[in-house]
C-alpha cells in the first residue's frame, strides 16, 4: 500500500480516522493505530510482519535491559550487541548479495549469491531502532516500559515504510499524552494534500519524462538531452521524496503527532554541507549523531568519521557501487569545503556558490540514477561534453526540444516550488491586518487542498499504484 | 499638572489603548481562525466521506474500452495468497483499477497532463522512448540456411489454376504527398515512444520502428515452402506501419526504414515464395485514410489497396471499391491514444472506415486447436471503441469464412492483427478463407494446410511482426506444434 494510492486515500485512511476518533481513551486510540499500522505494513507481504514484530520485541527488551544496566560494562555489551543485531539484519537482507558478489570478484570464487527480497521499510525502522537503543544507552531517553507504545513508535504507518527516520524523543511524550486540535487536523490535511500534489502532479509528471530519456541506453543521448534529463531527475527525486515526507508528516499530525521536518528547500543551499542540512534531514542527523564520532580512526578521527558517514550514506541508499560513489562524491566536497574554510566560502559571490552547488547536486543525482556502471560512464561522458567532442553525440536533438516545450509549465512550476514561495505567501496572508484577507486565505487554502486532492485522484486513476523512489530503501 | 507629566500620562494612555486594541484584534483573529479551521476541517472530512462512499457504493467498471482490456477482478482467496500478500495487494489493485467511470477519468487525466506545457496548435507531441535509430539497424543478419527441396523450376511449373511464372507487377501508381519530406513539430509522450504530429489538419500518433531484417521469419517461411507441395502457392505481404509514410523529415532519424527492412527480409526468401510488395501502392494513397490516426493499425482502405496488389499476383477476382458498401463509425480512439494518453488525439478522434464485401461471408469459429466453437459472420457488431475488432473478433480464434464464390480456391491467411483487415477483401476471390493468427495456432501449419486442402497461403503481417517476437511464433507453427 502506498499513500498515493486510491485505496489508501479513500478507504484505509478514512476508516482509520473514523475508528480512531470514535474511540475514547488514548490507550485504545493507540491500539487502533497499531492495528492499522500492522495491517498497512502487512498489506504487501504479511510474512515480513514477523521480522518487524521480532525487531520490535528485541529492541524493546534490550532497551529495558540497557536502561537497567546503565553505563556499566554490561550496558555497553548489551548496547553493542543490540546495534550489531540490527545491523546484521539489515546486512543480511539488503547487502548480502552485493557483498558476496564483491567477494566472488576479489577471490575468484563462486559462492552462490543470495537473492533475498528486502522487506519494505527495513532501512527506516532498523535505524529508528538503533537510534532508540543508543539514546537509551547514552541516557538521552528513558527506556519505554510499555511494549505497546514502543511498537507504535516503530510501526506507526505514516513513517514506517519510507521515513522520515523519526527519533524516539520526537514521539516519546505524544505516545502517552496528545490531543488533536482543530489546528492539527487543518495543518495535517493541508500538508497531506500538498504533499500528494508534489508527488502525483509534479514528481510523477517529471518521472515519465526522465524514464523516456534515461530508461534505455543513453550512449546516443545528446549533450542537451543528458543535462535536461538529469535536471528533471533531480527535481523528481526532490518532489517525490519531500512530497512523501509531507504526506507522512501531515498524516501523523492528523493523529496528533508532530514530526520534525525532513526537507528544507535544499536547492537554496550555498554549500554542499548546507545541502545536507536541508536534504533528508532525518538521515543526515542520524549519521551525524550516531556515526560521525565513532572513535575507530584514532587521530584521523575527523577524516575517518567523514569517510564512514559518507560511505554509509551512499551504501544506505542501495547495494550498488553507484550509491557508494555518490556518497563518497558528497563526502569529497564536504571535505574540500572543510579545507577551504567557512570564512572563505562565505566570501564567495552568492551566484557562484549557488551555481557550484546546483552543478554538484545535479551531477550527483546522475550518479545516483545509474546503477549500471556502463551507463553511468556514458552519462559522465555525455554530461562533461567528452562524447560530443569525440563526435559520438550531438549538442541537441529535436526530441529533447519537443519534450521541453511539451513540459515547460510543469518544469517552471517545479523550479519555482524549489524556493520557499509558499511559506512566504502564507506568512503574508496569515499576518494580514484585514480579517477578510486572512479569512479568504485560510478558507481558500483548504479549498485548494481539496481541489488538489481531486486532481491527484483523477491522475491516480490512470495508474494502479506508484511506489515512492525511497520505497526500496 | 505640568506639561511633561501630562505628556507622559497621554503616552501611557495611548500605549494602553494600543495594547487593548491589539489584544482585541488578536482575540478576534484567534476566534476567526478557530471558526474557519473548524469549518475547513469539517469540509474536508465531508469531502473524504463522500468520495469514499461513492467509490464503495457506485458500481465498478469491468472493462476499459480505451485500453481494450478487462479490468482487475476481485482476487481469489486462499491461505497461500493471503500469506504471500497476493490477496491483499489484489484487493487494492482491484479498488484502484475498477474505479467507476474509469475511461472518463482517464480522458480527464489526458487533458490535465496536457497542461504541462505547449502542445497543440501546430506544435506536435512526442510521447515515450524515442531514440535515434542506429545506422546499421537494417544491416544483414547471419545468413539463413535456405537449402530447398523443390527447385526453382519445379515451383515455377506447378499447376495451379492461376499459376504462371511470377506475374508482372501492375504499373507503378503515382505517389501522393510524401509527408516524410516536411518538418513538423512533435508532441513527445515518454512511456511508449509515440510522436503525435499534425498532418492535413488532424493529429496522428506514430510509433517508430527500430529496424531488423527478419531472419527468423524468413527461415520459417522457407521451412513452410519446403514442407508444402509445390501446388500450394505461398505469398508474403509485409505491411509497413504508418511511421513509414507519415514521419516528418526532422524526426526521420528516429525511425528505421521499413522498406529497407522488408527488402532485406524478402531477399532471404527462397524461390517459390511470392513477394507482395505494397510500398509503392501505399505511397500512392498517403492523402487518403489508409492508416488509422489514433491506433497502431492500418485502415480498411489501406488494406483494400494492399490486397489488390496480392490479388493481382494471385490472379484472384478483385472487385473495385465502389462494389463494397462503405460504413463508418465516428469518434474512434485507438491503441495509440490508450498508450500515450495524448490529449491532442483525445480531442481529435477519427472516423473509422470499413467496407462490407459484395459476397456472403458466413464464418465458422474454432479454438486455437481447431475445435469448432460457433458460427457467425465475418464482420462483427462492435462498439466504436473496439472498431478494429469487427474483423473476425479476437485474434485467438481460428476462423473459416465460406464466401459465396465457387472457384475451388481455398486460402489460409496467416497473420497478425494487421492481417485482419485483409480478410474481407479476399472473400470475392476465394471459396474459403482460413484466418489464422500466428500467435494463437497450435496445429502444425503445413499439416493443417494439407489436411484442409488449402491452395494458397498468404502471410500478411506488419514489419514489427516480421522482425520482432512474432517471428518466433511463426517459426514454431512451421517447425514445431
Amino acid at each position: 500500500m502506498a499513500f498515493s494510492d486510491l485505496f489508501f486515500l479513500f478507504f484505509f485512511l478514512p476508516l482509520c480516522l473514523l475508528i480512531y476518533f470514535h474511540t475514547g481513551r488514548l490507550r485504545t486510540k493507540n491500539t487502533v493505530l497499531i492495528v492499522f499500522s500492522l495491517i498497512f505494513y502487512a498489506w504487501g507481504k504479511p510474512v515480513w510482519l514477523v521480522l518487524l514484530l521480532g525487531s520490535a520485541v528485541f529492541n524493546w527488551f534490550f532497551g529495558l535491559k540497557i536502561g537497567e544496566a546503565g553505563e556499566s560494562k554490561l550496558g555497553k555489551i548489551l548496547t553493542g550487541s543490540a546495534v550489531a543485531v540490527n545491523l546484521v539484519m539489515l546486512f543480511v537482507f539488503k547487502y548480502a548479495g552485493f557483498f558476496v558478489e564483491i567477494l566472488n570478484g576479489i577471490l575468484r570464487t563462486s559462492i552462490p549469491v543470495p537473492n533475498l527480497t528486502q522487506p519494505i521499510g527495513l532501512s527506516f525502522y532498523t535505524f529508528m531502532a538503533i537510534s532508540y537503543i543508543l539514546d537509551v544507552a547514552w541516557e538521552t531517553s528513558e527506556p519505554q516500559k510499555s511494549f505497546k507504545n514502543f511498537l507504535l513508535y516503530i510501526s506507526f504507518f505514516p513513517h514506517m515504510t519510507a521515513g522520515p527516520i523519526v527519533r524516539y524523543e520526537t514521539m516519546e511524550k505524544e505516545l502517552t499524552a496528545r490531543k488533536v486540535r482543530n489546528s492539527d487536523m487543518y495543518e495535517g490535511i493541508v500538508r497531506l494534500c500538498l504533499g500528494l500534489a508534489k508527488k502525483v502532479i509534479i514528481a510523477d509528471g517529471l518521472n515519465v519524462v526522465v524514464t523516456s530519456f534515461f530508461g534505455n541506453d543513453i550512449s546516443g543521448l545528446s549533450f542537451a538531452g543528458t543535462w535536461y534529463t538529469v535536471i528533471l531527475y533531480s527535481l523528481y527525486v526532490y518532489f517525490d521524496f519531500s512530497g512523501y515526507s509531507d504526506m507522512a508528516i501531515g498524516i501523523a499530525r492528523m493523529f496528533g503527532f508532530h514530526f520534525e521536518e525532513n526537507f528544507n528547500y535544499p536547492f537554496m543551499c550555498s554549500s554542499i554541507a548546507e545541502f545536507w542540512n536541508r536534504w533528508h534531514i532525518s538521515l543526515g542527523t542520524f549519521f551525524r549523531d550516531y556515526l560521525l564520532y565513532v572513535p575507530i580512526f584514532g587521530k584521523r578521527r575527523k577524516y575517518g568519521g567523514l569517510f564512514l558517514v559518507w560511505f554509509s550514506t551512499g551504501l544506505w541508499h542501495g547495494a550498488s557501487w553507484n550509491y557508494i560513489f555518490w556518497g563518497l562524491y558528497y563526502g569529497l566536497f564536504i571535505l574540500l569545503e572543510g579545507l577551504i574554510g567557512k570564512k572563505r566560502l562565505k566570501s564567495w559571490p552568492a551566484w557562484w556558490k549557488h551555481l557550484y552547488c546546483i552543478l554538484i547536486i545535479v551531477i550527483g543525482f546522475g550518479i545516483f540514477y545509474f546503477e549500471d556502471l556502463g551507463q553511468l560512464g556514458y552519462f559522465l561522458r555525455n554530461i562533461s561534453g567528452i562524447s560530443m567532442v569525440l563526435g559520438k553525440i550531438t549538442l541537441g536533438d529535436i526530441v529533447t526540444m519537443t519534450s521541453l516545450k511539451n513540459n515547460i509549465f510543469l518544469i517552471l512550476i517545479a523550479l519555482l516550488l524549489c524556493f520557499p514561495v509558499f511559506p512566504k505567501v502564507r506568512a503574508a496572508f496569515e499576518n494580514a491586518r484585514e480579517d477578510k484577507v486572512f479569512a479568504i486565505w485560510k478558507q481558500g487554502l483548504m479549498v485548494v487542498s481539496i481541489i488538489l486532492m481531486v486532481v491527484c485522484a483523477i491522475m491516480l486513476v490512470d495508474s494502479t499504484s506508484h511506489t515512492f523512489l525511497y520505497w526500496q530503501f | 499638572m505640568s506639561d511633561s507629566n501630562r505628556k507622559s500620562e497621554d503616552n501611557e494612555l495611548r500605549a494602553e489603548r494600543i495594547a487593548r486594541r491589539k489584544k482585541i484584534r488578536e482575540t478576534r483573529r484567534r476566534k476567526l481562525n478557530l471558526r474557519i479551521t473548524k469549518r475547513s476541517v469539517k469540509m474536508f472530512l465531508i469531502f473524504l466521506a463522500i468520495m469514499t462512499a461513492l467509490l464503495i457504493v457506485v458500481p465498478r467498471s469491468k472493462i476499459s474500452n480505451i485500453e481494450k482490456r478487462s479490468l482487475t477482478e476481485w482476487p481469489k482467496f486462499s491461505a497461500s495468497s493471503l500469506l504471500s500478500g497476493e490477496y491483499t495487494t489484489g484487493i487494492s489493485q482491484f479498488y484502484d483499477d475498477t474505479v467507476p467511470f474509469r475511461d472518463t477519468f482517464k480522458n480527464m487525466n489526458s487533458n490535465l497532463r496536457s497542461l504541462s506545457g505547449i502542445q497543440g496548435g501546430e506544435m506536435a507531441q512526442a510521447v515515450g522512448n524515442i531514440k535515434k535509430v542506429n545506422p546499421g539497424a537494417n544491416a544483414e543478419e547471419k545468413p539463413v540456411d535456405t537449402t530447398a527441396e523443390d527447385t526453382a523450376e519445379d515451383v515455377a511449373s506447378a499447376d495451379t489454376s492461376a499459376a504462371e511464372a511470377v506475374p508482372a507487377a501492375t504499373a507503378t501508381p503515382e505517389p501522393q504527398k510524401d509527408f516524410t519530406k516536411e518538418d513538423a513539430e512533435g508532441e513527445y509522450s515518454p512511456d511508449n515512444g509515440v510522436l503525435v504530429v499534425k498532418e492535413n489538419g488532424h493529429w496522428r500518433g506514430l510509433e517508430f520502428f527500430g529496424g531488423g531484417t527478419g531472419g527468423t521469419f524468413a527461415e520459417a517461411l522457407n521451412g513452410l515452402r519446403d514442407r508444402l507441395d509445390s501446388s500450394v502457392r505461398i505469398y508474403v505481404m509485409g505491411i509497413p506501419t504508418a511511421c513509414e509514410y507519415y514521419t516528418p523529415a526532422n524526426y526521420l532519424e528516429y525511425t528505421a526504414s521499413q522498406k529497407e527492412s522488408l527488402d532485406a527480409f524478402y531477399s532471404k526468401l527462397n524461390d517459390g515464395i511470392e513477394v507482395v510488395d505494397i510500398d509503392e501502392t501505399m505511397k500512392a494513397h498517403t492523402e487518403e485514410p489508409i492508416y488509422t490516426r489514433t491506433d497502431h493499425h492500418w485502415g480498411s482502405l489501406g488494406a483494400y489497396y494492399a490486397t489488390g496488389v496480392f490479388a493481382d499476383i494471385a490472379g484472384a477476382d478483385y472487385p473495385s471499391l465502389d462494389q463494397y458498401e462503405e460504413k463508418t463509425k465516428e469518434g474512434y480512439l485507438g491503441s495509440i491514444y490508450a498508450s500515450s494518453g495524448s490529449a491532442l488525439l483525445l480531442n481529435d478522434p477519427e472516423t473509422f472506415y470499413w467496407y462490407v464485401p459484395p459476397v456472403e461471408t458466413p464464418t465458422d469459429y474454432y479454438d486455437t486447436y481447431f475445435n469448432f466453437q460457433y458460427s457467425g459472420d465475418m464482420l462483427l457488431e462492435v462498439d466504436t471503441a473496439n472498431a478494429y475488432m469487427m474483423f473476425l473478433g479476437p485474434d485467438d480464434e481460428i476462423a473459416v469464412t465460406h464466401s459465396s464464390v465457387d472457384n475451388g480456391r481455398k486460402i489460409a491467411c496467416v497473420k497478425d492483427s494487421f492481417g485482419c483487415a485483409v480478410i474481407p477483401f479476399l472473400t470475392p476471390g476465394f471459396d474459403e478463407i482460413y484466418t489464422i493468427d500466428m500467435r494463437y495456432f497450435y496445429p502444425n501449419l503445413a499439416t493443417f494446410v494439407e489436411e484442409q486442402g488449402i491452395t494458397d497461403v498468404l502471410i500478411a503481417c506488419c514489419t514489427f511482426s516480421i522482425v520482432g517476437p512474432n517471428a518466433d511464433e511463426m517459426y514454431n507453427i512451421v517447425y514445431y506444434n
